[in-house]
Formats: structure tokens, C-alpha cells, sequence
């Protein structure tokens, strides 16, 4: 199973890792590519980099556009993505590439060429499972020590993935820019029955057992 | 601007009061602007017409218009594979400018993709306030704070946003809406094939010191301290707070003094932290406890 690790914000490369043979990539700068190069050390097979100044400026769309179009270049089988708190990339980029997607995906394995990946949901874990091609957003882990790899990373232009700065650049419009926003502060409850009550009615809280 | 969309997502067959929340921020938005207030609801069964069934919950909430889409498929967890094409195929026929879900694990999975579809501009921290003085001013935000950054509320193309559950307050009204059956949509080509549940998701974490946290964290089957996997909920008691800025956790509350100006919590429970958080215990207890069975085998 030929696997695309998208590095980013958040790593999903251990689960990478255990589903097949790895190729790390992500959109750095020259001389940004740590991340990348510790992906090789960890185990990737390959480190790929890709940057064009037009990416400081695109939004989410952008992003999975030209990350469809490396994919396409590179080759997969699965893709798997780390869904760091924002976890929009993964589903944009599936929808880039017509594929099945999975977001929430706490761990994930091959069972008879299908990957069977499982996710929380109301208080349960659940199992789903889907025949690759396919994307994968994964719940980021806590990154390992390298051990070993030469921490090698090949850099390639858009224009390899068959794009130009030109396409992207449309995206810039829905890209927001930074402004003071509002202040996030929680919603408070008058007692614990009124907190609990909304968790219950949020899923999260445990089922409640069976009983008579 | 014509019309504003949000998703309904059901749990237990009830609306999940983030999606109410979310109707509601769509209420005020759209009376403001002249715009119609949609609340498509993918449901397992349809819902009765009584008082506190789905339609009418729907149209006390802010909807003009409820749309239904019945269909066994989606009594499962919401997620793209199984509720997204519903969702894109009712979008690419209203063509909305505003697209709301109360950001959940599901919603997540489907709102980025919807959004894709569209080409729309993505808010996955969803701050959308509409300033009432002059022309009324729509502020479209992305984030918290110094954070933050601010779309062009012009709405030239569509927008779509991810609306954290206790962020607004839901609506309230008299008002009925119109109610139209949507033809319900086939899962997308090769989705994911739900194969159950397979154990309990991983349980909350609880930060803090002392006996009161021991109780609570007895009460959930919690784990204590902060764990590398995103947990669904992190409950921090004073003066354990600030443990909530490493949390990966989905839903994050604050217990204690302090708790009212925790930035990173979506709930707080104020006042005196070990006592709180005892009957936080208690609550959850009850909330969980097996319920008997009454007349005619339903539980209340």
C-alpha cells in the first residue's frame, strides 16, 4: 500500500507509518523543511516539499488544490492527513480528488486490502471501513524521537504538479486577513445539573447503562 | 443576500442544541438582512407534529422553512459520507450565502467538503455578527482574539461556517415554518461502510487536584491528566485552568474560580472549584444511571 502522509499543522505519520510504505509531503519554504526531514527520520520512505510564494496567500482551497495535484503526481493509495485543531484540509482535499473520505479517525489498519479506520461518535467508538483509494484525517499524535533515516527531502515547483501561481491566485478573495476579533469566552452554567444536562444532550456523556 | 441554510444535527432524535444555537444566530442574521432561514434535518424517521417534535422545535427556533429528508442511513452518526450529498445537493439547489453547522466531530466532517464543493470561503471557528446600527453590517470572523482574522462581509460569494456550540444563544418564537420533504440522497460512491460501534470512545480527562477530582473523574470512568489523543471532553478544575491550553480535547470545560474568563474552555461551572465539581459528579451519576422502564416499554 503506497501511503501519502500530508505533513502540516499536525502529523498523523505514525498511523501513516503502520499502513504502508510512506511518502511524507508538505507545503514548506526553502529552509522550512524540518518537519519534513524528521518524517524520513522517523521512517518515510521519502520527504517531498513543494512551496511557491502564492501559497502564503490562498485559503483552505488552495491548499487542497495544489495538495490534490502532488498527490496526483507522487501516486497513492492513501492518503492520510493530520487533523490539527482547524481539521479542514483532509475533507476539502478528498472532495479535490472525488475520493471517499474519514475525519476523526482515531487509529486505523488493513484488513483484506480495505482500510478499516475508527472514529468517536456519541460516546462510542465506531468502525467504518472502505476499499483505497481514500483520505484519512487522523486525530494528531504526540510526535516520536527520530530513529534513524538520513532525513533527506526532495523539492519539487508547481509546475511539476501541473500548476501555476496564476490558478491559485484566484483564492486569495476568500482568504480572511488578520483583524482583532471577537473574545472567545465560555458559556457559563448556574449549576452542575444544567452543565450535565447540556453534555447529555451534547453526546458526551457515557450511554446510560442498561438496566430494568 | 436570499437565503442562510443550517444543517440540523440530531442526537437521540433531538436536535443537538449547537444546531438550535446555530438556527438561532441564523434567525437574527437573516431577519436583519432580508434573507429566508432554512433548517434542512436529516432524519432516520419522520418526525411527529406534536408540540416538542422536531418540526416544531425547529420553527420556535428561527426556521422559516424546514427541510426533511427521511432515510435510514441517517440515524448514524452525521458525517460526509452518509448526510453530505443531502447537504451539497440542497445547497447546489438553493445556492445560499450562508452555510451554518454547529462545529461537532460530524459537522467537521462534512461542513469542509460542502464548502469545497461550493468553492465557498471556509470559517472553521465561526464568529458571524451582524451590526444593527446603519445599514446593518454583517462581521464575518475566522477565530478568537489576536487570533482572529475577518472575511469581507459583502457575502460576493458563499460562505460557510462552523459554529462552536455555546457560542449564541438560540431564538425564540412563535412563528411556523413551512415544512418541504427533500428527496434523500445515496451515500457517495464508494463511502465508508458503517460497521457499529466497537467500544466506548475514549473517556474525558480530568485535570485537577484533590478529592472532588478523584469523584469526578470516578463519575465519567475518566482519565486523569492530559492524554496525546484527542478525547471528545477535558474537564480543568481550579486552579488546574491553563491545563486546558495543552488539551486536545474536543469540548473543553473550566470548574472553579476563574472559570467565567477561561479562554480556552467552551463551558464553565464558576464558584468554588471542589464543590462544583462533587456535584458535577452527582449530576453525571444521575444523568447516566440505568432509568427503569415505564408503561408500554419506553424509557422517559
Amino acid at each position: 500500500m503506497k501511503v501519502l502522509a500530508v505533513i502540516g499543522r499536525g502529523s498523523a505519520l505514525p498511523c501513516a507509518l503502520g499502513l504502508g510504505e510512506t511518502c511524507a509531503v508538505g507545503l514548506f519554504p526553502p529552509g522550512a523543511e524540518a518537519p519534513l526531514a524528521a518524517a524520513r527520520a522517523a521512517g518515510a520512505a521519502r520527504a517531498v516539499a513543494l512551496w511557491d510564494d502564492e501559497l502564503k496567500e490562498i485559503d483552505f482551497l488552495g491548499v487542497a488544490q495544489v495538495l490534490a495535484a502532488t498527490a496526483r503526481h507522487l501516486g497513492f493509495d492513501l492518503i492520510v492527513v493530520g487533523e490539527a485543531a482547524r481539521g479542514v484540509v483532509g475533507p476539502a482535499l478528498a472532495d479535490r480528488l472525488s475520493l471517499p473520505h474519514l475525519s476523526g479517525v482515531t487509529d486505523a489498519r488493513l484488513e483484506d486490502d480495505k482500510v478499516v479506520a475508527r472514529r468517536p461518535a456519541a460516546g462510542e467508538l465506531r468502525r467504518y471501513r472502505a476499499m483505497p483509494p481514500l483520505v484519512l484525517s487522523v486525530a494528531v499524535e504526540a510526535a516520536g524521537a527520530p530513529s534513524g533515516g538520513d532525513g533527506a527531502v526532495e523539492r519539487i515547483e508547481l509546475a511539476a504538479v501541473g500548476l501555476t501561481a496564476a490558478e491559485l491566485r484566484w483564492r486569495r478573495r476568500f482568504l480572511p486577513h488578520p483583524a482583532e476579533g471577537p473574545r472567545s469566552l465560555p458559556r457559563a452554567f448556574a449549576d452542575a445539573p444544567a452543565l450535565a444536562a447540556r453534555l447529555a444532550a451534547e453526546g458526551l456523556l457515557p450511554r446510560p447503562r442498561s438496566g430494568g | 443576500m436570499a437565503s442562510v441554510v443550517v444543517v440540523i444535527e440530531l442526537v437521540a432524535d433531538r436536535p443537538h442544541p449547537g444546531s438550535l444555537e446555530a438556527l438561532g444566530q441564523a434567525r437574527r442574521i437573516g431577519s436583519g438582512l432580508g434573507a429566508t432561514v432554512y433548517a434542512l434535518a436529516p432524519c432516520a424517521r419522520a418526525p411527529g407534529y406534536g408540540e416538542d417534535d422536531l418540526i416544531a422545535v425547529l420553527s420556535r427556533h428561527g426556521a422559516d422553512k424546514v427541510l426533511l429528508a427521511t432515510d435510514g442511513a441517517y440515524g448514524g452518526p452525521m458525517r460526509w459520507g452518509s448526510h453530505g450529498p443531502l447537504v451539497q445537493a440542497t445547497c447546489a439547489q438553493l445556492r445560499p450565502s450562508l452555510l451554518l453547522a454547529a462545529k461537532t466531530p460530524g459537522a467537521r466532517d462534512l461542513a469542509p467538503r460542502v464548502a469545497a464543493a461550493m468553492g465557498a470561503a471556509l470559517l472553521a471557528d465561526g464568529w458571524l455578527d451582524l451590526l444593527t446600527v446603519g445599514e446593518g453590517e454583517l462581521l464575518l470572523f475566522d477565530g478568537s482574539g489576536d487570533e482572529a482574522r475577518q472575511l469581507d462581509g459583502e457575502l460576493e460569494f458563499p460562505v460557510v461556517a462552523l459554529v462552536p456550540p455555546g457560542r449564541y444563544a438560540i431564538a425564540a418564537g412563535d412563528d411556523e415554518a413551512e415544512v418541504e420533504m427533500v428527496e434523500a440522497k445515496s451515500p457517495a460512491p464508494g463511502d465508508f461502510e458503517d460497521l457499529g460501534p466497537d467500544g466506548a470512545a475514549p473517556p474525558p480527562s480530568v485535570l485537577g487536584d484533590g478529592p472532588a477530582a478523584d469523584e469526578l473523574a470516578a463519575a465519567f470512568a475518566a482519565a486523569r491528566g492530559v492524554g496525546d489523543r484527542r478525547v471528545p471532553l477535558a474537564l480543568a478544575i481550579a486552579p488546574r485552568l491553563e491545563a486546558l491550553d495543552a488539551s486536545a480535547a474536543e469540548v473543553k470545560v473550566a470548574i472553579g474560580e476563574g472559570a467565567g474568563e477561561c479562554e480556552h474552555a467552551r463551558y464553565a461551572l464558576p464558584g468554588d472549584g471542589a464543590a462544583q465539581a462533587r456535584a458535577l459528579a452527582e449530576a453525571v451519576k444521575r444523568a447516566i444511571e440505568p432509568k427503569p422502564a415505564v408503561e408500554g416499554g419506553k424509557s422517559p
